[in-house]
């Protein structure tokens, strides 16, 4: 099957196509993937930019079986156009298509770059957190937690295999927001409240591990050195501080596998309400 | 040709008996899609209206609207299909406003136009909003040829432009200030009968006397044909500072009648004026305004006691509306006049 993603999300354009076997997925997965600064608008540049991937890869639009984008958050403009693009290669194509976090490809694409480290902690018993957060300007931060575990494999193959295990990652926290000069301090209080009793026990061990990644490590630098003083093993995913499509492609193949190819209405995820000022 | 068209290669001129051209529009708060077939045949037309979130805030909030059109681009896009009984691959070409109008806004309609036509191998046409407005009378009336003077008059614009004998458009006149709909707005909004003023104002005018109060006709003597209309909405609110019993149930009817009265009456004097001035015998009018009842009657009359002939489309097609991108879409198309799949958006743009 052939998947096409678009990340417009960021000032980074990311478009990727994924090919991989219908029995195991991301077994003899094969991907061609761009990634592209921005220097004004993506309105220009994206057609072009998409057909380069896909002639690159030999494959034409009406080959593709799954569209997919990251629906946010993000900036809202670049979010926008990839959506509308997405939204309607589908509709034309009369194929299905899905709209994905913005966090879930952060944290698929640390879990990526961390594989074997994380597996081996896991399998020493230890535990391993994947925490990104993405800077939505006005001092905020918007941030989330996965926490990483090992199945007995049956579909998966690749990076993300060990032993006949396979590695997947579970939100455990709804996202939330704080002011990026506190990010250490709130982080922890989200924490705490997502794992309790657990907190400390995961605290204790401080080879627990912490995977942070997302654009507000890349805004803030100030952030490392919070980090630093929880005393406890982090690390900062510099391969994971921008999306790239080829992890959104990642995420939708277990989004595919797990509730089938849905008809899907893509939504822009926003992390936070607009409300305009009234006018009087 | 316009446009070197990297991606023409693959595209497939259909060779087909009927032209059927898909339109998307989504330059302000509506997101529109229409199938219309050579040009004036419209198969569907299909607006889905913002004005209930932003009535609210008293005017368009541009964050929210482009948030509302990229949730309902690709199923606006669908119901104009399925209502114009088309598929996707027997369209012939999409064309798309892309300037001028909301940045955010036009940038979901455009997005989707490029998408259709890089996936499906069809022609994309990008075209003014403007000009599509004046070619929503093609619709009607398609064997139209030039010369003619066109009125623009809308919530964003108000502007004459003559039409010349080899297509050319100039504009002859705009509005220094407001736009006419947006006068009609805010007057709306400062008596508090709501959002958009426009069709208010209309239904409540109807049972007024505009002959009651009198408002100034602003820039009338002006020598140009320019407009403006910022300084009727100070008089008006000006009147009911001093009077103000004039705000009551009994009174408000003459007042917008009368208010409305100014406008229209501007409006047809500068655009006959520009019309003789050209020497020519056609007149056209479109936008949001030209829904008007007040304005359509005058204009009429006008046009009757002038002997100019006179084109307004349908209450519908005055409003914004994918049948008139489609329509100058298809003039485009047959010319050969295609557009890159690089174009970008606009907020301003001359006609
Ligand atoms: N019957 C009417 N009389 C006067 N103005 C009207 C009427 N109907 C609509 N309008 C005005 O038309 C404008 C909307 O027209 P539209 O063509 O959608 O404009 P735009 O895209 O420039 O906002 C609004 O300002 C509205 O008040």
């Amino acid at each position: 099957m052939h998947i096409l993603g678009i990340d417009s999300s960021t000032e980074k354009l990311s478009i990727a196509l994924t090919s991989c076997s219908e029995v195991h997925y991301l077994k003899n997965m094969r991907t061609y993937a761009l990634q592209y600064s921005r220097h004004s608008g993506f309105m220009k540049s994206i057609i072009a930019l998409t057909d380069k991937v896909l002639e690159k890869a030999a494959i034409d639009i009406e080959e593709i079986d799954y569209f997919c984008v990251n629906r946010g958050p993000g900036d809202f403009t670049g979010t926008r156009i990839g959506i509308s693009l997405i939204k309607t290669f589908a509709l034309s194509q009369n194929k299905p298509s899905a709209g994905i976090d913005a966090l879930d490809i952060y944290a698929m694409q640390a879990a990526y770059y961390n594989a074997a480290k994380i597996m081996q902690l896991l399998s020493g018993g230890l535990r391993a957190c994947i925490v990104p957060a993405i800077d939505i300007k006005r001092d905020e931060l918007f941030f989330c937690i996965y926490e990483a575990s090992l199945y007995e494999g049956h579909k998966c193959a690749g990076k993300l295999v060990y032993k006949n295990r396979e590695l997947f990652i579970n939100k455990i926290g709804n996202d939330s927001i704080s002011g990026a000069g506190t990010f250490i301090d709130s982080f922890k209080e989200y924490f705490k409240d997502l794992l309790g009793e657990h907190l400390r026990e995961y605290f204790e061990k401080q080879n627990n591990a912490l995977f942070f990644c997302g654009t507000a490590f890349a805004s803030y630098g100030s952030i490392a050195a919070g980090l630093r003083e929880l005393k406890h093993k982090f690390f900062i995913v510099k391969k994971s501080l921008y999306p790239d499509a080829q992890y959104l492609n990642i995420c939708a193949i277990y989004r595919f596998y797990k509730n089938g190819a849905a008809i899907e209405r893509i939504m822009p995820y926003y992390a936070r309400e607009f409300t305009p000022f009234k006018k009087k | 040709m316009q446009g070197n068209l990297p991606l023409l290669k693959k595209n497939n001129l259909k060779n087909q008996e009927k032209i059927l051209i898909l339109g998307i529009e989504t330059s302000c708060d509506d997101t529109c899609a229409s199938v219309v077939e050579d040009g004036k045949v419209i198969l569907s037309n299909v607006i889905a209206s913002q004005h209930e979130i932003h009535g609210k805030y008293g005017g368009v909030v541009p964050e929210l609207a482009s948030r509302r059109h990229v949730e309902a681009i690709d199923i606006i896009i669908n119901e104009a299909l399925l209502q114009a009984k088309i598929k996707m691959s027997q369209i012939s070409a999409v064309s798309v406003s892309n300037r001028p109008g909301l940045i955010g806004s036009l940038l979901v309609g455009v997005g989707a136009a490029k998408a259709i036509s890089y996936s499906k191998k069809i022609p994309f046409m990008a075209v003014n909003h403007l000009k599509a407005h004046l070619f929503s009378n093609f619709l009607e009336v398609p064997e139209m040829g030039p010369c003619f003077t066109g009125l623009i008059v809308s919530g964003g614009h108000t502007s004459l432009y003559s039409v010349g004998q080899n297509w050319e458009i100039k504009e002859v006149g705009h509005t220094v200030d407001d736009a006419a709909g947006e006068a009609f707005d805010k007057i709306a909004r400062f008596l508090g009968l709501g959002y958009p003023g426009g069709p208010v104002i209309d239904r409540l005018a109807s049972k007024g006397n505009p002959s009651r109060f009198e408002m100034p006709r602003p820039m009338i003597e002006s020598g140009d044909l320019n407009f403006s209309f910022s300084g009727l909405k100070t008089a008006l609110i000006y009147k009911t500072k001093k009077e103000p019993k004039i705000l009551d149930e009994n009174n408000i009817a003459d007042l917008v009648a009368s208010f409305q009265d100014a406008i229209v009456d501007v409006l047809v004097h500068k655009t006959f004026k520009a019309c003789r001035q050209s020497g020519f015998e056609k007149i056209l009018v479109s936008g949001g305004v030209a829904a008007n009842s007040r304005l359509r009657s005058m204009f009429a009359q006008k046009a009757d006691s002038e002997g100019i002939k006179l084109y307004i489309p349908p209450i519908k097609l005055c409003m914004d509306n994918a049948a008139m991108v489609a329509c100058l879409g298809y003039y485009d198309y047959i010319a050969g006049n295609f557009s890159d799949l690089s174009v970008e958006v606009y907020s301003r743009s001359d006609i």
